[in-house]
């Protein structure tokens, strides 16, 4: 019987073997749904999406409420009254009903963005394809329900207010997140789905569908864009992601070729580097940013550690600074002396300055490489932001020994 | 060096035209490598082995991909996707699959006896004798200062009798000689 390296080196032989260069997005495009072991269920799946699709009758189901109660003055936040759905309605590829964007402002001071199916005017998401226990049922998603921040591969994402964005994800027809088995959803019934707030100098965004080039106006103001198409080219594609910026310019993500802006009056435009010589604008001016991270001040405050059973520690710092949005924060870190990374423990809530704080960690010894490891806690002036700059600050550092 | 003596750029050329068996080469020459990298800052070999999976099949998606060039350095371009998919392991909590996904590549067991191979490899390759022989000897003792040991820029100085300034920029050449030739896939 072979190994685990070698049954890993069969399977990359065979993948490399696989849709050779030149063919691989055509044969995936027109790759027909493979009839095997789950035929079955595949075929329910699609009946139910197909009859559901054709009626577009739905009548409504439970909510779909957040998984633990949401805090305003923890984690996201939760949503205020600057909550509101965009006016945009894009068809699903199968009928049925629309798709569309909602914008949620919260407690702790960001902006979200949902998409989901829209029945009247709420989002929500539908009780097909093994969700809800395919009730057939459209179940609005709560206004409560927030994205988290840092999570970029569900249909919802969070930004710092200012900042734009382009995302994309594969996911199933009924617009649920995360569905526990995705490989038994068939293709047919996934989406494609490219959605951002593109800030107000965006004007259009362009994709191209079945060889042709479409384009399509964004949302006045906010610049906000959806695009929902059948399922994804590649084979295998399962998960998005995508593109934050800073500046007023992201680049494109996903299906979307190209994105124009007006600046200065005169239309520019932001495309993908295979798209760029077809480009029917002169690309957008960039400002020339240097990157330089800067250098964090260290204010060598007392870190205290307490050990207790299985590696577990509490550590105690007294904040010397104010939290009052997601956006800035604490975080215990552990930088590994034979590792490249560093594991963080993040402080999510609003701190008063002056707090004394106590984080437990976990497992404080399981990436130790030596006797000892070093604790390090940091504030963080915009967690976004990767490495360390100028307004943040090393609060303190500790050593512990096993 | 295990198979033909082809270099591993024409291997990665080859693979690219639609030979898997040229991709099969590059991952048995390399994986003891990469294994040798990830073993010692993970907790378990399960953890290093399922890296070690995204790792090369993110870099086999990389190499299908027609728009990018063929790294001029494909060890170093193998050990940044490697890098790049520890930390994110390491941010995130847990190994991503994207790229296993995308290939659809179906999850793998290991047993007792995986676990000791992948042990054993790990155990028996010196990455750091590896980076050095793709960096110059003063950009290797940066480097592997700053990014395996950790250190602080000022005492690495004092290590090496140079100014910051000077180790700074050593690191930074050093990590562009191995991101050279491509950016590897996030």
């Amino acid at each position: 019987m072979s190994d685990y390296l070698d049954r890993l080196e069969r399977q990359l032989v065979d993948a490399a073997n696989a849709d050779p260069p030149g063919r691989t997005r055509r044969s995936a495009r027109h790759r027909t749904i493979p009839v095997g072991a789950a035929a079955a269920v595949t075929a329910l799946l699609v009946a139910s999406a197909v009859a559901l699709a054709v009626t577009g009758t739905f009548s409504t189901g439970s909510a779909v409420r957040p998984p633990v109660r949401p805090v305003a003055s923890a984690g996201a936040g939760v949503a205020t009254r600057g909550t509101y759905l965009l006016p945009m309605r894009v068809a699903d590829p199968a009928g049925g009903l629309p798709w569309g964007m909602r914008v949620v402002h919260t407690t702790r001071g960001l902006v979200c963005v949902q998409v989901g199916r829209i029945d009247g005017s709420q989002l929500g998401v539908l009780g097909q394809d093994g969700a809800f226990a395919d009730d057939g049922r459209f179940h609005p998603v709560a206004p409560d329900v927030v994205g988290y921040h840092r999570s970029t591969t569900e249909v919802s994402s969070c930004l710092a207010p200012g900042q734009t964005t382009s995302q994309e994800a594969s996911i199933p027809q009924n617009g649920v997140f995360g569905a526990r088995h995705p490989g038994a959803i068939p293709r047919s019934a996934r989406r494609w789905i490219s959605y951002g707030l593109l800030g107000p100098r965006a004007v259009s965004v362009s994709y191209r569908t079945d060889g042709q080039e479409h384009t399509i106006l964004v949302a006045h103001g906010s610049g906000a864009y959806l695009v929902v198409l059948p399922s994804p080219p590649k084979a295998g594609f399962e998960t998005g992601g995508g593109a934050v910026s800073t500046t007023a310019f992201v680049t494109p993500q996903g299906a979307i070729s190209s994105v124009a802006y007006r600046v200065h009056g005169r239309l520019c435009s932001e495309s993908r580097p295979a798209s760029e010589a077809s480009s029917r604008h002169p690309q957008c001016p960039r400002p020339l940013v240097a990157f330089q991270p800067g250098r964090p001040r260290r204010l060598h405050r007392p870190i205290g550690v307490r050990l207790t059973a299985g590696g577990t520690a509490v550590v105690t710092f007294t904040a010397p600074r104010a939290v009052r949005s997601a956006l800035s924060g604490y975080t215990v870190e552990i930088p590994s002396p034979c590792h490249m990374g560093t594991s963080g423990t993040p402080v999510e809530r609003d701190v008063r300055a002056g707090e004394v704080l106590h984080v437990k960690l976990r497992g404080i010894f399981a990436n130790a490489c030596g006797h000892t490891v070093r604790v390090r806690v940091v504030y963080e002036h915009d967690r976004e932001r990767f490495p360390l700059g100028e307004d943040d600050l090393i609060v303190g550092e500790a050593i512990v020994k096993r | 060096m295990n198979g033909s003596s082809r270099p591993d750029d024409v291997l990665l050329r080859a693979a690219r035209d639609g030979d898997g068996e040229a991709f099969g080469e590059f991952y048995r020459r390399r994986r003891a490598l990469v294994l040798a990298y990830l073993r010692p800052r993970v907790p378990d070999a399960e953890t290093a082995a399922d890296l070690l999976a995204e790792a090369f099949a993110a870099a086999l998606l990389a190499v299908r991909d027609s728009a990018r060039a063929i790294p001029d350095q494909p060890v170093a371009w193998l050990m940044t996707i490697a890098r790049n998919k520890l930390i994110d392991s390491v941010r995130r909590g847990r190994v991503e699959q994207a790229a296993r996904e995308r290939l659809a590549l179906a999850p793998l067991e290991i047993d007792d006896r995986d676990v000791a191979r992948i042990e054993e490899l790990a155990a028996c390759t010196d990455v750091a004798g590896s980076l050095e022989q793709l960096l110059p000897a003063d950009q290797h003792a940066a480097l592997k200062a700053r990014i395996l040991d950790e250190l602080e820029y000022a005492e690495i100085a004092s290590n090496l009798r140079c100014s910051e300034a000077v180790v700074r920029k050593r690191v930074s050449r050093a990590l562009r000689t191995l991101r050279a030739g491509l950016e590897a896939p996030e």
